[in-house]
């Protein structure tokens, strides 16, 4: 007898049962690779991640599905069009809706309300997830609280893991749960660099409803989500909800209107396993949980594209017939190869899945790697941890160093090293990429640069973010973190140090990494709007709240966070101040444009936050070093920056052994600082020293 | 209600690649009857038309899952009736017109032959100097009645297959004395039921291994003790210690090779190696149509690898990318190891199972995924 | 009368040599249709004697006559299945027969190759005795599949046949070592199953083969090693062998013990050898040793014939098919 795997569960006929697919990703995690396909066609394992969402939908007895495409709809489209999924014989009715004019999860939602295509609750999906869980159980579960709870308008699929499991990737949210009915309290997944980033506020009427509260850090969510029909209405009301998670689940929970309650369902139970292939990170960790048959039954043997016929061998290998593979090669383990493959002498695979029809040629290293279709990997190369699109080539004595992305048909090499992290595409490519609406600036200049730079025979050129996504610290810190080969293994090793606050370490240590990518230019867009906004105020008297409701609009419409918008509106606010009247027209300044800054600044790191920027306007212009004090006096007054904050903020600062401007600015400070000891020690005596280093 | 053929097909396709459907005897019976639905849905003419037609759909069906070995024998067995139904339908029909085989002269010596086609592959030399030549090759002619008599047949079948726990148990008299120790491993439900109906009459102990990681001695052991039988768990670790004091062993099996080698549960490889060692009998029930006249050409390809799930938790995160978990669920035995086969049909030793397979299936079907 | 003329014998040798693919029995069988061609039979009677008789002499001619005489068998066989029909009649079909049994003989190994290849496993040893046609068909059709594997060869003294082997795998690209008979037991261990042709295939499903093959077949049960045979169906033979000598190739002179005083010239040491004496040492060894053995079927794992895989207590079943 085989395992007992999810049966079959005939859930009541009476309504039908329906999924919303969201076949969009709507990010560039994979980029290049999804500049030619849509990420839910990105073959995993060698077959098409939708195969693993059609099957898990199909095991479920789902009837209808509604799959919302944005960007590449007509091959989805097409793709389904010659799937055993538009036969007769499929399990559920595929109807598939274009909205190109879509750029979120919102949008979709906002669709599927205005066309209220559904009346039943639904499961909310996306193209890209594979699991092998038992839907119907979570669905049981969730009308099962349906009907005690009408409130109860979403059910979290989540698996339990360890917070640096790899599979759960860098997901930061901090789940707050009722022990006994699993009812989410509070979802809580901050944007990095801003207000209570490093903080879960819990509220007291928390402990008033519910007696016993956990704190789960562990739980990978699988983006599976069951909802009511109340929910594409509340993305309606709510019309800047873009994400589902940090708008419109921390919105909801957050509002003291509604009382609308979330769950979490843990398949832990099930021994099932779920997870959805967000970025490169996680097509690398679902890859080989996938071969390492986490996912039983949907591994690479059960074949289920129609035509596949894999073998399991021994070390998880997976192989189809008429591969031929060199006498010296060796498949050392967890290799998936497809048919018309080859493999040369004294070439080495392991963890890695290789296409249909790859030449790999002799003394080849293969590790970690994914080479989708077609690729061609001459002799005496090695490709590491890396994804390499459809038809690419990399000619002889070419490395591919760890964590690139090479688009579809890209050809490499001889001889070349290409770095760690590198995402290559096509000249042709960045060319039409730069010639599509979305992405309409100042692409070209970029990808005309360099041209023999890749070898002899090479077309590739970066490939370049669009400018419209990636620019916030938190999208630049999730493509770091998500990319294929971050190095989380290191990330981990270091939090083993340090045990018990494992989740903590994990924080401070990415923090690291945000500092890398988080400065420079790329806040272009975003800043001059922001600017605008700004200019328009001072020049245009707006009140405090309408700048404040533009501004936040900007925020969300572009990603960003408060520190993105203090950045801009400090140096802006303090360019108001004469410095020949210095003290009046600060004294204006402040009390017209004080209250904005008291709304951009919430937390502790907010403050101290706000005390550097001040500190890099006053350090750029010598005329400046007169304007620091009283401007901080200022902030403090206006209750903006509180004492704790400052002192801490200065002595961390002057810890540091400082030199020129900056020591010149924290000089100036001292009688500021000097006053407010004293008036400390008056009051009392430990209020500093908490987290000082 | 007359579905499309296709659809059937395509359904069971899917339920055995989601193993919605497990258990062999469940999917025995289900392939059985898909067959039988294709032979009364579809239109065809003549025997051979339909023997190609049932390979072709049956090459689906085992492309599903071609691990497991049952849906493969269904189909050869539902096969080997048509082809059964049909020569003696055809002899009949040749008495009546008086003429005698082919060509007359040449063959004398085929009426000397066994009717029934023999175990033996495709080209085979002896038709050359001892002929019979093409006869068996020839399913074209049209014969009365052929599709209700298949139908029945194949019924017959079906019938035999759902009386098959009863028939291999009421065995258990023959095998099962007072006060034996009887050990087993894992759950079989037609062990389960063996032990039962000899509990009816006689009193002895089963010895259950529990079987990790998927614990299904547990189940046996309830299931067990439910009818009154004294039954003991105990760990895999200790089948050995446990093995001196066993009277036999008798095991369940999800398929038997031609050469009477076992695709078990993991752990019954242990047992029977320990069985051997105390000179223990091993005993294997089973029904037969678990019997397949495949080879276990690599036995590596045999076992089926399920989840790490149950052995190494998930959640130990950054272990399980360090370290390789392999969880095998079942795997081959060696024939050597087992001296008698019960099955529906009586007790077999291993040598003799050959001769079940020419009794129950055709050679030229032996491979259906190749032709 | 003109077939005394006609030399079975001889016509029989010139088959094996013009072609070095015919294997013996298909020899004998085509040898046996040259006579009758020749023959001049009038009673159905005579022609039957006749034939018996040429058979018989073709048996007793040949040293090593066991898978000659599991031609012969089955050529007789047909014969006397036909005993009622009349001369000509039964003449022109046996030669048509023979004919084709002769033509399809060599197809026999390719089928056999068919059936075999599943077991020769990816990355796997295997350890090879002697030389063997049929053998040789089923690793050179596994390694054109993209089969990848490694073979021990034993050299199979005297004849060395062993080394036809390794060059012919060699030039097949197949790794391929050639190891002495007596270091089988060494080897054993690397090795994942052992594969050996068949002179015959006896009733009780053992095997008769080349010298030395038995003793692999104990070092491969003791290391519980998959031993497989490999035979085409017309070296099935009538043979019930209880022992070594109970073989028809038995003769008194293998390995009879010298009496004390014939040993006139001592038998080559260590030290003094040349090649020459030892080549003629070799010789004499060859002479007074036997050149096939029979192993037990209970050493057997399995068969691969053209009839399709059988293990050896399927091997009787099928002789009473093609015999009775």
């Amino acid at each position: 007898m085989p395992p007992k795997k999810p049966k079959q569960q005939n859930i009541e006929a009476e309504e039908k049962l329906s999924v919303v697919m969201i076949a969009d990703s709507f990010d560039q995690q994979m980029m290049p690779l999804t500049q030619t396909t849509p990420r839910c066609l990105l073959p995993l394992c060698n077959v098409p991640l939708i195969e693993y969402t059609f099957e898990l939908l199909a095991i479920a007895g789902i009837e209808e599905i509604f799959i919302f495409c944005c960007i590449h709809a007509q091959k989805i489209k097409d793709y389904i069009a010659q799937s055993k999924w538009s036969k007769s014989h499929s399990p559920f009715e595929v109807r598939i809706i274009v909205t190109q004019e879509a750029m979120s999860v919102g949008d979709v939602l906002r669709e599927l309300d205005g066309k209220s295509l559904i009346r039943n609750d639904f499961i909310l999906i996306y193209g890209d997830v594979v699991s092998n869980m038992n839907l119907a159980k979570a669905l049981e579960a969730h009308k099962a609280r349906r009907a005690i709870d009408k409130n109860a308008i979403m059910t979290m699929v989540v698996k339990e893991t360890s917070p640096n499991h790899r599979t759960r990737g860098h997901q930061e949210a901090v789940y707050v749960i009722d022990d006994s009915t699993q009812q989410c309290i509070h979802y809580h997944a901050p944007r990095r660099g801003t207000d209570s980033y490093r903080t879960v506020p819990l509220s007291v009427e928390f402990f008033e409803k519910h007696p016993q509260l956990q704190l789960r850090y562990d739980l990978m969510d699988c983006q599976i989500d069951i909802c009511s029909v109340e929910v594409p209405a509340l993305f309606t009301e709510n019309f800047d909800y873009q994400d589902l998670r940090r708008d419109f689940v921390t919105g909801i929970l957050g509002s003291e209107v509604l009382d609308s309650t979330f769950y979490i369902y843990p398949i832990a139970d099930q021994h099932a396993y779920a997870a959805r292939v967000q970025g490169g990170q996680l097509y690398d960790a679902v890859s080989r949980d996938v071969m390492a048959r986490w996912t039983f039954p949907l591994v690479p043997e059960s074949n289920l594209q129609e035509g596949d016929a894999y073998v399991h061998k021994r070390d998880h290998v997976y192989q189809e017939p008429g591969v031929k593979l060199a006498r010296t090669s060796n498949l050392e383990r967890n290799v998936v190869i497809g048919r018309g493959s080859s493999v040369g002498d004294h070439s080495i695979i392991s963890n890695s899945v290789i296409g249909r029809d790859c030449q790999i040629g002799d003394h080849v290293t293969i590790q970690g790697a994914y080479l989708l279709d077609g690729t061609t990997v001459a002799a005496h190369c090695t490709v590491e941890r890396s994804i390499l699109g459809h038809q690419t080539t990399v000619h002889s004595h070419s490395q591919i160093g760890k964590g690139c992305i090479v688009g579809d048909g890209v050809v490499v090499g001889p001889g070349i090293r290409v770095p760690d992290h590198t995402r290559l595409t096509t000249k042709a490519a960045a060319a039409a990429a730069a010639d599509s609406d979305w992405n309409d600036s100042d692409a070209e200049d970029n990808t005309v640069v360099d041209s023999s730079r890749w070898g002899a025979e090479s077309n590739a050129v970066i490939w370049v973010p669009s400018d419209e996504d990636d620019d916030d610290a938190e999208a630049i810190y999730q493509s770091q973190v998500n990319a294929l080969a971050a190095d989380l293994g290191q990330i981990r090793m270091d939090d083993q140090d340090i045990d018990d606050s494992a989740s903590e370490a994990s924080l401070d240590s990415l923090e690291d990494m945000d500092d890398v990518g988080g400065s420079g230019d790329e806040y272009d867009h975003f800043g001059s709007e922001v600017a605008d906004t700004i200019d328009r105020a001072f020049s245009e008297g707006h009140a405090i709240a309408d700048t404040l409701l533009e501004l936040k609009g900007l925020r969300f419409a572009n990603n960003k966070n408060n520190h993105d918008i203090r950045i801009i509106i400090l140096p802006k606010i303090l360019d108001q101040v004469d410095l020949s009247h210095l003290m009046p027209s600060l004294a204006a300044a402040f009390q017209r444009w004080g209250e904005l800054i008291a709304s951009v600044v919430n937390s502790d790191q907010d403050q101290a936050d706000t005390l550097s920027i001040v500190k890099d306007f006053c350090l750029v212009d010598r005329a400046r070093v007169d304007l620091f004090l009283p401007c901080v006096k200022r902030l403090y007054d206006a209750d903006i920056v509180e004492e704790d904050m400052l002192l801490q903020w200065h002595q961390a600062a002057v810890a540091e052994k400082l030199t020129g401007g900056e020591l010149l600015l924290h000089q100036k400070l001292q009688p500021l600082i000097n006053w407010l000891l004293e008036a400390e020690e008056e009051d009392d005596d430990d209020s500093e020293d908490e987290d000082s280093d | 209600m007359v579905k499309d053929v296709n659809f059937l097909v395509e359904d069971l396709v899917a339920k055995l690649k989601r193993r919605q459907i497990t258990g062999s005897y469940t999917i025995a019976l289900e392939t059985a009857k898909l067959l039988r639905q294709i032979i009364s849905v579809t239109r065809w003419s003549t025997a051979g038309a339909l023997i190609d037609r049932i390979k072709q759909e049956g090459c689906r069906l085992v492309a599903a899952q071609p691990k497991d070995v049952v849906v493969a024998n269904i189909v050869r067995r539902v096969l080997h009736i048509i082809r059964e139904v049909y020569t003696e339908n055809r002899d009949a029909v040749d008495e009546d017109d008086g003429t005698i085989l082919a060509a007359a002269p040449v063959a004398p010596q085929a009426l000397l032959q066994p009717q029934q086609p023999s175990f033996s592959i495709h080209s085979s030399m002896f038709p050359l100097l001892g002929d019979h030549a093409d006869l068996p090759a020839d399913y074209t002619r049209p014969v009365h009645n052929l599709k209700s008599e298949i139908i029945q047949e194949i019924q017959e079948y079906i019938e035999e297959l759902e009386n098959m726990y009863s028939n291999v148990s009421s065995q258990a008299m023959d095998h099962i004395h007072s006060n034996e120790v009887i050990m087993t491993c894992g759950y079989s439900k037609t062990v389960e039921s063996f032990l039962k109906f000899a509990a009816k009459k006689r009193k002895f102990k089963v010895i259950v291994a529990e079987c990790a990681p998927t614990f299904q001695g547990h189940q046996t052991a309830l299931a067990l003790t439910a009818a009154g039988i004294d039954t003991t768990v105990i760990p895999d670790a200790s089948v050995f210690a446990m093995m001196a004091r066993v009277n036999k062993v008798i095991l369940g099996t999800s398929a038997i090779l031609a050469n009477g080698g076992l695709i078990a549960l993991s752990g019954t490889q242990t047992m029977v190696e320990a069985a051997k060692h105390h000179s223990i009998p091993v005993i294997v029930c089973a029904g037969l149509f678990k019997l397949s006249p495949v080879f276990p050409f690599d036995e590596e390809s045999l076992s089926t690898e399920v989840s790490p799930d149950s052995v190494l938790d998930f959640t130990k995160g950054h272990f399980i990318s360090e370290v390789e978990v392999i969880n095998p669920f079942s795997s081959y035995v060696d024939p050597s190891f087992i001296d008698l086969f019960i099955t529906n049909l009586g007790g077999h030793p291993p040598s003799y199972l050959y001769r079940l397979l020419n009794e129950n299936y055709d050679a030229e079907d032996t491979y259906l995924l190749k032709s | 009368m003109a077939h005394e003329e006609f030399s079975i014998y001889q016509s029989y040798q010139e088959f094996l040599q013009s072609d070095p693919d015919m294997s013996m029995p298909v020899a004998a069988v085509q040898s046996l249709v040259e006579f009758i061609r020749q023959s001049q039979a009038s009673t159905m009677s005579e022609f039957v004697v006749m034939v018996r008789d040429a058979a018989q002499v073709l048996k007793s001619s040949a040293r090593n006559s066991v898978s000659l005489a599991a031609g012969c068998d089955l050529f007789m066989q047909a014969v006397t299945r036909m005993a009622d029909a009349n001369v000509e009649e039964c003449r022109q079909n046996l030669i048509n027969r023979g004919t084709k049994f002769v033509e399809k003989a060599a197809s026999c190994r390719e089928s056999i190759a068919e059936l075999g290849e599943p077991f020769i496993r990816d990355d796997s040893t295997i350890l090879v005795h002697s030389y063997s046609r049929v053998v040789m068909t089923l690793l050179l059709r596994a390694a054109a599949h993209n089969r990848r594997f490694r073979v021990y060869v034993t050299e199979a003294r005297p004849i060395n046949s062993g080394y036809r082997t390794a060059a012919q795998l060699r030039q097949a690209g197949i790794p391929c070592t050639v190891v002495l008979d007596c270091a089988v037991g060494y080897i054993m261990e690397e090795v994942d199953f052992v594969l050996v042709g068949a002179e015959g295939v006896v009733e009780n499903g053992g095997l008769i083969n080349q010298i030395g093959s038995y003793q692999i077949s104990i070092v491969a049960k003791a290391a519980r090693k998959p031993f497989y045979a490999v035979a085409e169906s017309y070296k099935f033979v009538r043979l019930f062998p209880l022992n070594q000598f109970d073989l028809p190739t038995h003769t008194a002179q293998i390995l009879s013990f010298d009496s004390p005083q014939s040993v006139a010239s001592p038998s080559p040491s260590l030290s003094d050898t040349n090649s020459m004496e030892l080549d003629g040492a070799a010789l004499d060894l060859a002479k007074t040793n036997p050149e096939v053995d029979y192993t037990p079927p209970s050493f057997i794992t399995l068969l691969f014939t053209d009839l399709g895989v059988l293990t050896p207590s399927g091997v009787s079943d099928e002789l009473i098919k093609l015999y009775y």
